[in-house]
């Protein structure tokens, strides 16, 4: 898994590519906990770039929520196709989350 | 019928998935459904890694085998004491991020990528097996392209 950043107006945009499990899912979730105490108050998770996502990814996600959350800030989840769609849809996620299909024409409005 | 037993560790997963990776390929199973039957693999180890020996250590075994008709099949054993996951209820999908607890929906996620998942206790040890229907659209497609 690798996890890289770019801001884009008031968000910071976090690409993940790759696999994210029970193995990579922490640092995922350490690195955005970082952005949060560095004062992020919105995340947006792109997904374009990963291949992979289990339950250990969800609850990643559910935590920097959470702890978004509490700071009066959001996570959006971007570009997510194929199997890591259909994991966001079994679980709940696409309606519990705002999903934005196409990063870069959602971000002009 | 092929095995692969080890420890029940987060390591160890990265060999069970290339042993079943391996097995699946050979069974004629198309890369959308090898990264479902990946994801069941996962959680059922990790539940192994979770649960099933306590604090202290023990091993998993992984058993790949097609089951008539065209059926893939992964087999995950523990010897830990009597435990099945699949009675976990289903998590409540409607709950807003902040209420909603962060665990649960790996058991979820087994039952719904699966075609059939079983749980039984033999002997001492606790065998889950979950069936993938390899349907043409998951099937391999031919090396002529």
């Amino acid at each position: 898994m690798e996890i890289k950043n770019r801001r884009l107006d008031a968000s910071q945009v976090v690409s993940i590519s790759g696999r994210l499990d029970a193995v990579t899912a922490p640092t995922l979730d350490t690195h955005c906990k970082k952005l949060i105490e560095q004062g992020e108050r919105e995340l947006i998770l792109d997904f374009k770039d990963l291949e992979y996502l289990s339950s250990a990814g969800l609850r990643s996600i559910l935590s920097v929520a959470k702890a978004i959350g509490t700071v009066g800030g959001k996570v959006a989840l971007a570009n997510a196709h194929g199997v890591v769609r259909e994991v966001f849809e079994i679980s709940g996620f696409l309606g519990m989350f705002r999903i934005i299909d196409s990063l870069d024409t959602s971000a002009a409005t | 019928m092929e095995r692969l037993k080890l420890p029940a560790t987060l390591p160890s997963l990265a060999a069970f998935r290339d042993f079943v990776s391996q097995a699946a390929f050979a069974a004629g199973v198309g890369p959308q459904l090898l990264l479902k039957i990946e994801i069941v693999l996962e959680e059922l180890l990790v539940n192994h890694v979770m649960h099933a020996y306590g604090s202290g250590e023990g091993d998993s075994e992984v058993v790949c085998f097609r089951k008539e008709p065209a059926m893939f099949c992964v087999q995950v054993i523990d010897h830990g004491p009597p435990f099945d996951p699949l009675q976990r209820p289903t998590p409540d999908l409607e709950l807003a991020p902040e209420s909603r607890p962060v665990g649960g929906l790996g058991i979820y996620l087994v039952k719904s990528m699966s075609s059939e998942v079983t749980y039984e206790r033999d002997a001492d040890r606790n065998v889950l097996t979950a069936c993938f229907a390899v349907t043409p659209e998951t099937e391999l497609k031919s090396q002529a392209d």
